[in-house]
């Protein structure tokens, strides 16, 4: 469903990623793991078109990223990190707007379902800007499984919410790839990525450490007798003592 | 106040050189750092000119006017919340300083300090244009400084009183000083000679001055009017000593209320910067809870324009408010432009043209209903699927309609005066759409290859504001080149055709159309190529 190959982006001298292969098929949930600067929210956003690669390609259902950008966001859902919303709009507003880009007919009896599940219906008529932090991530989340996307992009998916909208957020995650959904899930939070994904992608200086099954990450680099936790992975990884022995 | 603040208080200060500096670096920013030091000379060069050539106003005009600005503003800050502003900290230091080994006077003193320094630039600027009512330069600069912490330090004990006594007890006692202040006002003008109002508002105002009322309610700040009209040094020296003194009051009064005001000084600043943050996307007006109230119905998705445009439509709608209040402003401006030039006192029409066509390049850059408002939103929309053409065209419906109901209303207004018939103003409804699309696309044209935040510009960056001369000044040429050549277009038409009005309507608007039209694919493809990643400011 998700194709990356051979992705960098540069920044002028600075390159933030480099020859970045990878893939995520449907039903997979990719935890895409990396310390602060790796490149992980470059991936993302280049994956959702928002900002150009500098080489390589991207495709989302066979649609590639850069040339047939429309058929490629149709089938996308993002949702960054600290999600910018419309204050002028209400939350039934947002779903209502998102309905009519991504052609969601009849939305309302799924718009209502999603502010139940996240615990919104209180705040329908409640103009952005009032929001809490949480409830603006929540009210991002419900606009991005509104048009049941195909390939769902979260960046740091749990900032902001409370127990119950954490609880919520996984449950969705599992059912979306439950029916089919490819998803990338970026966090620093490692007991989350453990608990949800299915599958690892660890990024270094823009770069590939690891890509595979998380239970194959441990014998790939062989720490502690193949039963450390992610934890320990993650910082022999980045920290320069990782070198994989077997890269998928 | 400990060493630490006194250590911010310099870093900040090198952080502003350093960011003229670090500007200053390229050829284009000392370009621009040199266009907008010429720009501000340019600016005060009238008032230097006045100083020193021009015979000087009478410093006894100044007497009479500023002590009543000063109990203006004193006033303002009593009956209205303007006065929190005076506490409000950075978000930074409020993160940081408030949680921080600090008492709270150190914290106000620290504020104190703060604006004393940073009110240096602003005091040598306003110094210049006060050099016209002053006899000396020195003197404009001492008065006008002092008379700046009284402002500030005023503001700051409202706040502290209001705090120290309870809100409740506050609001009673201010409406209670305001009623007193009112009263005196009254008295003393009725006490002055009633004749003095003929001789214009300055008489008044000294007439109002010598009365006992008078003398009572504006002694404390002709204190400081007459610290920057001194016309020797002896008297510099007295007014500028009773001034110190009275600021020093304040502050030992700032200081003594002390009351716990860091809870009423995080939600000022919190408030504070939440209208900054609105500035920074180009809202003009905070939308109240019934903003939501207010409805507009989906429009059909053609090709994705509807949804964009809606999105915008509703947000302009919502902050109708603030476009009511600049259109107020700008029609009151327009009568009196009407009213000054009569026909017979000549050319009405003509400043009434030149007038609407400022206005309209005025508004424009203050209606914000398009990407100029959308930059901390390109993430989304870029994630859209929708094309970058459709994007564009959405988002510039909203500011084309709203520029149309104003040009509507300063139609109808200018009707009202005399010269101006119907039918030019139907001539002039049928131009207004690609007019518009023109201005308004330019405009984007221009946000997105040179991005900018409104509230980007802080005091002292030159660059910043020689780089918005630049970019106004080329804005402005490509208008002119735009609507020069529809008119050379029409004229041409009008001339082959033996002088038939109807074909240089014809063609004058066929070319208007064509020159709105052509900046949109332009503006399709910086869309497309715009990279949030690189291209958004900070």
């Amino acid at each position: 469903m998700i194709e990356v190959v051979d992705f960098c982006k540069h920044y002028r001298a600075t390159v933030a990623v480099e020859g970045l292969s990878f893939n995520v098929q449907s039903g997979q949930v990719l935890g895409l793991l990396g310390p602060n600067g790796a490149g992980k929210t470059t991936t993302l956003r280049a994956i959702c078109g928002v900002i150009p690669a500098t080489g390589g390609a991207i495709r989302v259902g066979g649609c590639d990223v850069a040339t047939d950008a429309v058929a490629a966001k149709r089938m996308l859902a993002y949702v960054p990190d600290d999600p910018k919303l419309f204050d002028a709009l209400t939350v039934w507003e947002h779903l209502q707007f998102i309905a009519s880009v991504y052609r969601v007919s009849a939305f309302a009896d799924r718009a209502t379902a999603l502010l139940e599940e996240f615990e919104l219906a209180p705040k329908r008529n409640v103009l952005a800007q009032e929001l809490s932090r949480g409830m603006r991530q929540k009210l991002a989340i419900c606009c991005a499984y509104l048009h049941q996307p195909r390939a769902i992009l979260l960046d740091e998916p749990l900032t902001g919410l409370d127990p119950h909208g954490i609880r919520a957020m996984k449950q969705s995650v599992r059912r979306h790839a439950a029916e089919g959904a490819a998803v990338i899930v970026s966090s620093h939070l490692l007991a989350l990525v453990e608990d949800l994904c299915t599958d690892l992608l660890i990024l270094h200086h823009g770069r590939r450490m690891f890509f595979g099954k998380v239970s194959d990450a441990r014998a790939a680099f062989a720490v502690a007798g193949g039963d450390a936790s992610l934890e320990d992975l993650f910082f022999h990884v980045t920290e320069g003592a990782g070198t994989p022995s077997d890269q998928t | 106040m400990p060493n630490s603040l006194w250590m911010l208080l310099s870093l900040n200060f090198r952080a502003t050189f350093r960011r003229v500096i670090l500007g200053a670096r390229t050829l284009r920013g000392i370009l621009f750092l040199a266009l907008g030091m010429l720009v501000v000379c340019l600016w005060l060069l009238p008032s230097l000119y006045y100083a020193g050539r021009a015979p000087q106003t009478d410093p006894r005009t100044m007497q009479a006017v500023f002590p009543f600005a000063l109990l203006a503003f004193c006033l303002g800050n009593l009956v209205t919340s303007f006065a929190e502003t005076a506490v409000a900290f950075t978000p930074a230091e409020v993160d940081f300083l408030f949680s921080g080994p600090f008492s709270r006077r150190n914290l106000l003193f620290y504020k104190i300090a703060r604006s004393a320094l940073g009110t240096l630039l602003t005091t040598i600027i306003l110094a210049i244009i006060f050099m016209r009512f002053s006899v000396s330069f020195p003197a404009a600069c001492v008065g006008v400084w002092l008379t700046v912490q009284f402002m500030q330090l005023f503001a700051m004990a409202m706040v502290m009183l209001g705090q120290s006594v309870g809100q409740r007890l506050y609001g009673a006692g201010r409406q209670a000083i305001a009623l007193v202040v009112v009263l005196l006002g009254v008295i003393a003008l009725v006490s002055s000679r009633g004749g003095a109002l003929a001789d214009g508002p300055a008489r008044l105002m000294q007439e109002m001055q010598s009365t006992l009322a008078g003398k009572v309610l504006l002694a404390p700040f002709s204190v400081f009017a007459r610290t920057i009209a001194a016309a020797s040094l002896a008297a510099l020296v007295k007014w500028g000593a009773l001034a110190l003194l009275i600021d020093l009051v304040m502050l030992v009064l700032v200081m003594a209320l002390d009351a716990n005001y860091l809870e009423a000084s995080a939600a000022a600043s919190q408030r504070r910067y939440r209208r900054l943050y609105r500035g920074r996307r180009g809202t003009v007006v905070a939308m109240g809870a019934t903003a939501a109230k207010l409805r507009l119905p989906s429009l059909p998705f053609w090709c994705g324009i509807g949804p964009v445009a809606w999105r915008q439509l509703l947000g302009a709608m919502r902050s109708a408010r603030g476009t009511f209040v600049m259109m107020a402003i700008i029609i009151v401006g327009f009568a009196a432009l009407i009213v000054k030039h009569q026909p017979g006192h000549g050319g009405a029409v003509d400043v009434r043209i030149g007038a609407a066509i400022w206005i309209n390049l005025f508004f424009v850059s203050l209606l914000r209903f398009d990407f100029r408002d959308d930059l901390d939103r390109l993430d989304l929309l870029r994630s859209l699927p929708i094309h970058p053409w459709a994007v564009v065209v959405g988002e510039l419906v909203a500011p084309v309609l709203v520029l149309l109901a104003v040009q509507t209303v300063l139609g109808v207004a200018a009707l009202l005066g005399p010269g101006v018939h119907w039918r030019y103003l139907v001539a002039a409804g049928a131009f207004a759409v690609p007019f518009n699309v023109f201005l308004v696309g330019v405009e984007n044209l221009f946000f997105l290859w040179f991005p900018l935040r409104s509230a980007g510009l802080i005091a002292g960056d030159m660059q910043l504001f020689g780089r918005q001369m630049v970019l106004g000044l080329v804005k402005f040429l490509i208008f002119l080149v735009g609507l020069g050549l529809s008119a050379a277009m029409g004229l041409i038409a009008y001339l082959l055709t033996g002088r038939s009005a109807l074909a240089l309507a014809v063609v004058m608007l066929a070319s208007l159309v064509l020159a709105a039209i052509s900046p949109l694919p332009l503006l399709a493809r910086t869309y497309a190529s715009f990279d949030p990643s690189i291209d958004t400011p900070a």
